[in-house]
């Protein structure tokens, strides 16, 4: 059998002379003798092979197709061409090619596939299950899993479908092979999955990289950073990726490097649901574009988040430069490890900053949702008949939309679990559930630890390679040669240009942001007490788009803003000035002739204050035209669309007599879920405004990934 | 119950015998009660286990000329691995639990009353003890006025106050009327159904009752399969067999299957005590089970005293018994009852230390008629509307013969006649009540 195997993997190859690297063979007869295996091994040691040689002997004694669940979104070039010199076709159904899945699903019942590429997203769709799989799944000789580090729960990677996935495996009977594949995985990980699935082959090989240089550089600052990336990026070879730890630093870092002449582009979770709300179908696919125009070298860099992470597969990436310090060693590892996999030369720059260690403390306090958000969902879903909506939920919870679907992921996929999405309503089962706080305190401690290694990380004198390698349980570690600590001189300089570290320390405090207006209510007629009807916000009640001056907290205006408001009780003369500065740049058309404010019960002096002193500077009128006629529960304590547009109800009311003519300037402290300004704007509009531009002092997001 | 602690056997015995998903596979038919039963007989005159069936070096010996199976048949069953590993993962996710004849924890209530014909999959939600405990069965129809309505809640009732746990079909009218009188009274409940398990376990008038342990529901079927006449009728066997006693609140005459599975427990050796309320007003199939020999059960006994009742009068029929009378020539008319030799029906396959025994003298269960005999297979032909001409090609028959059963069936109700796009079909009929839930 050996013998046909290597026939086979020279056709693949088409190389005559290729022999298999040390044990693929081995792999490839457990997968004959129907074995579970979990394979550990680097990117670029041939996985695909095994699985592709597995198949094509599977196949050739009549047994069904190969499920690969892996989160690529399709086998590489290069794999399906090897997969087709032996015969092997493969085929991918994922959320990308929907239009497709009913021509695949007609091959695969007519046994035309050999290997069926699925995300985890749809094994886990209960939806997907009964639609396509269910189906196809009465024919699968050979189950693979992908990045398999996954299926532990003590694996850096939470991944929330993997909990099913690990139980779909455990259910399948002694007569299907599986092959369980992972680039990184640390001891107690892969004794972990070998513990959840029983009687399983360890296959580990080496981890290290031996192309990649490694450097550590400490710039506690942001600037520095950035002034380091704008004079060094362009010294980096070929194109590589940027790593930041938070959405917003991976859109500020884009937007100065093409400041500074740079052809970048930021990458982050966030931008096809952008694409998505502005409801631009071409758009939607705008990660994948992305990934494409690295993988071509049309851009110099992605600006990215973890988001860029698994399935993307770039052989020649030149560096990788890690902005801010990531949570874990493994993490790092994984990221750092994309590059150099088929060039002889690359860089693993890693800078840290005074910031990582509260961004990653943040990650970790967020991970599971509190017990206060769960037991709110159980209980509406309890005494629910018919199960309930997430919109429906947001109505009768103060919950924000992103809270109630971690909450619900996370339930879903306990096993058993308290929630079933039956069609798109959830319901509550007959399960008894307790939240596992020993578990999760259990975990955020080795979050906590893996944060302490990579922290000792940054300062150690030994060689780079060899501590991750070490780090990961790697039995064959040895001194790379290459880092900056074996060769004891820089790789790259670690010294920052003072010049360009001003004008970024000057970037970030003019980083105004935009407020996009709103064009949707939360549902259908939700005011009772305004005459705004319908679920569309017309063009005639709508905002122009507004600015904010700052992010609230950051250095610059934001942490004036924040000293202001909650300790002096006065906005200084200096945020008047960034306004001005601001409107000199913005130019907002039709120009503003008079200016009016947000008005508050609870401080009724601190924003007409400033606004009046805004006014005088501009020189156009202040006039409070704007009432407050109601108390209201504070806006922060609303947390989704529905609660804080409902909460305006029936608060604002605008004396036209006093309103004068023509465009304004409407003025607020702080803006976050916008719903403010959209109902304060309406209500000028319908009194005969013309044109209403929203101003506030700082954006209020919460920070994600 | 954990995906983890599935047996291989277990995984075997599913593959060849479950259904997975809600849309039916287009591949080779699971295997039925009797088929399988068939194929465990044989595997055990190879001392092999299901899960032998699994090894890639065994797969020569499905070839075998003796086995009972199609080896492509039983091959393509077997390969349902990955189809069967995803319901599996989709079941316990929502809380449901499997249990198959080779695990220890399998009902040996259903082993013992039905032998040969105990379901080798059980699916379930709930608290598994209550399947041991015993109890008593109530069923009747969906529809019911007003006198049988308090009866049942009576019932349900007076089991509680008694300690009896109650069995019934968890179907609307006298089943759903039954279990809210045991919950009212804190009383166990298990609910047998004949479909949609998974549907009724997230629902909100069991799922609570599920969580507190005091309900726990079962099917044999597909927790995902649509409603059927066929397994509707077949799952009275199996509220009978859970239970000690019955109780028939009431039942149309010589039709429907409250009637056949009353009918069918008063010819059975060894079959549940069956009691019918009793009275002025009560249906006409009432009356007749009396004269099939089941005992009344008038209102006054439902009190905190209903087991004694039922002891007592169970004990004066047996006195009753030895004096012939007029009523008995009756039942002696009817068919003789199922004949099954030993006293319980020795499992070949149990896990977890029970040692494996051989079926010696493999017990012999006889339906009533041919009629009777056939009418499974032709409900398991009509899994689409068919023409006459269709049926008589896969049943291998007679065409008038044919046309002889499918009168009786329509005349029970069972199945109807459409026209569909010019041509006559027959298919199996569902109650108007249950098309408007889809």
């Amino acid at each position: 059998m050996r013998g046909k195997a290597t026939a086979y993997l020279q056709t693949a190859l088409a190389n005559p002379t290729a022999d298999f690297r040390p044990g693929q063979w081995e792999c490839i007869e457990g997968i004959l003798k129907s074995e579970r295996q979990l394979v550990v091994q680097k990117t670029g040691w041939g996985k695909s092979m095994v699985y592709f040689l597995g198949t094509r002997l599977l196949r050739d004694q009549g047994k069904g197709l190969t499920l690969l669940v892996s989160p690529l979104l399709s086998l590489m070039r290069n794999q399906i061409m090897a997969a087709n010199r032996i015969g092997i076709l493969a085929e991918t159904i994922n959320s990308s090619n929907t239009d497709d899945w009913e021509v695949i699903e007609a091959r695969l019942l007519a046994d035309k596939v050999d290997i069926l590429l699925i995300s985890p997203e749809r094994l886990a769709n209960d939806d997907f299950r009964e639609r396509v799989l269910q189906k196809v799944a009465n024919r699968v000789g050979l189950f693979v899993v992908d990045e398999a580090h996954c299926i532990s729960d003590w694996g850096h990677d939470f991944r929330p479908d993997y909990r099913r996935i690990v139980r779909v495996l455990q259910a399948l009977p002694k007569n299907i092979p599986i092959l369980a594949t992972t680039a990184t995985a640390n001891d107690r990980v892969v004794e972990d999955v070998a513990y959840q699935l029983g009687a399983l082959n360890v296959v580990r090989g080496s981890l290290i990289r031996e192309t990649l240089a490694l450097q550590n550089i400490w710039l506690p600052n942001p600037p520095a950073r950035m002034a380091w990336l704008a004079e060094h990026l362009k010294n980096l070879p070929g194109s590589g990726i940027i790593y930041t730890l938070t959405v917003r630093d991976s859109e500020r870092v884009t937007e100065w490097l093409k400041a500074n002449g740079y052809n970048v582009a930021a990458y982050h979770a966030k931008i096809d649901s952008e694409a998505e709300e502005q409801g631009s179908e071409k758009e939607k696919h705008r990660r994948e574009h992305l990934e494409h125009r690295l993988l071509k070298n049309e851009v110099k860099a992605l600006v990215a988040t973890v988001a860029l992470g698994m399935g993307f597969d770039k052989p020649d990436l030149g560096f990788v430069v890690h902005f801010q310090r990531p949570g874990s060693v493994v993490h790092y590892y994984q990221q750092v490890g994309r590059a150099g996999r088929a060039v002889d030369y690359a860089y693993g720059i890693l800078m840290g900053g005074e910031e990582d260690k509260a961004i990653t403390d943040f990650f970790i306090k967020n991970a599971f949702p509190p017990q206060a958000h769960v037991d709110k969902i159980l209980g509406a879903l309890n005494a629910a008949d018919g199960g309930l909506s997430v919109p429906m939920m947001q109505k009768q919870l103060n919950l924000s939309y992103g809270d109630i679907q971690k909450c619900l992921k996370l339930l879903a996929v306990e096993t058993p679990s308290p929630v079933a999405k039956i069609m798109s309503a959830w319901h509550a089962t007959p399960v008894n559930y307790q939240m596992d706080h020993e578990k999760i305190r259990g975990l955020c401690e080795l979050r906590q630890a893996e944060q302490a290694q990579m922290i000792d990380y940054m300062k150690t004198k030994d060689c780079l390679m060899g501590y991750l390698g070490r780090a990961l349980d790697d039995k064959t570690v040895k001194e790379c040669g290459k880092c900056v600590n074996c060769l004891r001189h820089d790789l790259m300089p670690t010294t920052v240009n003072t010049d360009l570290a001003n004008r970024a320390a000057i970037f970030l405090k003019r980083s105004y942001q935009p407020i996009e207006p709103r064009k949707r209510w939360p549902t259908t007629d939700i005011f009772d007490y305004y005459p705004l009807k319908g679920a569309a916000i017309g063009t005639d009640i709508m905002a122009e788009q507004g600015k904010a001056l700052s992010l609230l907290g950051d250095a610059g205006w934001g942490h004036m803003v924040r000293e202001d408001k909650y300790n002096v009780g006065k906005f200084r003369d200096a945020l008047a000035d960034g306004c001005m500065q601001m409107l000199e740049t913005w130019q907002p058309q039709p120009q503003p002739i008079w200016l009016t404010c947000i008005p508050s019960l609870t401080h009724p002096d601190l924003v007409p204050d400033f606004a009046r002193r805004l006014a005088a500077r501009i020189g156009i009128p202040f006039v409070s035209c704007l009432k407050k006629i109601r108390q209201n529960e504070e806006q922060k304590h609303m947390h989704n669309s529905f609660q804080q547009a409902k909460n305006l109800d029936g608060v604002f009311d605008v004396d036209q007599a006093s309103m004068p003519s023509g465009s304004v300037l409407l003025v607020d402290d702080m803006v976050d879920s916008r719903w403010t300004f959209t109902v304060a704007t309406a209500l000028l509009r319908q009194a005969g405004c013309p044109a209403v531009f929203p101003l506030a002092l700082a954006l209020n997001s919460p920070r994600t990934d | 119950m954990t995906t983890e602690q599935i047996t291989e056997n277990a995984k075997a015995i599913l593959l060849l015998c479950g259904r997975f998903g809600a849309v039916d596979d287009t591949g080779a038919q699971p295997l039925n009660i009797k088929e399988y039963d068939e194929l465990a007989a044989w595997l055990l005159s190879k001392k092999w286990w299901p899960a032998d069936l699994l090894s890639e070096e065994n797969q020569g010996v499905l070839s075998d000329a003796f086995a009972p199976v199609e080896p492509a048949r039983m091959k393509a069953l077997l390969a349902r691995g990955a189809s069967m590993a995803i319901a599996i993962e989709k079941w316990f996710n929502k809380g449901l639990w499997v249990l198959c004849r080779s695990d220890e924890a399998y009902p040996q209530r259903l082993k013992q009353h039905l032998k040969r014909l105990a379901p080798p999959i059980l699916y379930g939600a709930g608290d598994r003890s209550l399947l041991s405990k015993g109890g008593l069965a109530v069923v009747g129809s969906r529809n019911i006025n007003g006198e049988a309505e308090s009866f049942a809640r009576a019932v349900g009732r007076s089991a509680a106050q008694a300690g009896m746990q109650l069995i019934s079909g968890a179907a609307r009218g006298v089943d759903e009327t039954a279990m809210h009188g045991a919950f009212e009274e804190g009383g166990a409940v298990i609910g047998v159904m004949a479909d949609s398990l998974l549907r009724a376990a997230v629902s909100r008038k069991y799922r609570e009752g599920i969580r507190s342990g005091q309900l726990t529901l079962i099917s044999p079927c597909n927790p995902e399969a649509c409603f059927n006449v066929g397994n509707a009728m077949g799952r009275n066997k199996y509220i009978y067999a859970l239970a000690e006693y019955a109780v028939v609140v009431s039942s149309d005459c010589e039709t429907g299957g409250t009637w056949a599975g009353a009918a069918e427990e008063l010819r059975r050796e060894g079959g549940r005590p069956v009691f019918v309320r009793a009275g002025s007003s009560v249906p006409k199939g009432n009356t007749e089970l009396l004269r099939k020999g089941a005992k009344p059960l008038s209102a006054d006994a439902l009190t905190a005293g209903l087991k004694d009742a039922l002891n007592a009068a169970i004990a004066s029929r047996a006195e009753a018994l030895a004096v012939p009378s007029k009523e008995e020539s009756v039942v002696a008319d009817e068919p003789p009852p199922i004949a099954v030799t030993p006293a319980t029906y020795p499992e070949p396959f149990v896990e977890a230390g029970a040692s494996r025994m051989a079926v010696s003298e493999a017990p012999v269960v006889l339906p009533s008629s041919v009629y009777e005999a056939v009418k499974p297979l032709i409900l398991n032909a009509l899994d689409k509307p068919r023409k006459l001409d269709e049926l008589v090609k896969t049943l291998k028959v007679r065409k008038t013969q044919l046309q002889d059963w499918a009168k009786l069936l329509m005349k029970e109700g069972i199945i109807e006649e459409q026209t569909v796009r010019k041509a006559k079909k027959f298919s199996i009929r569902k109650p108007d009540e249950e098309l408007k839930l889809k």
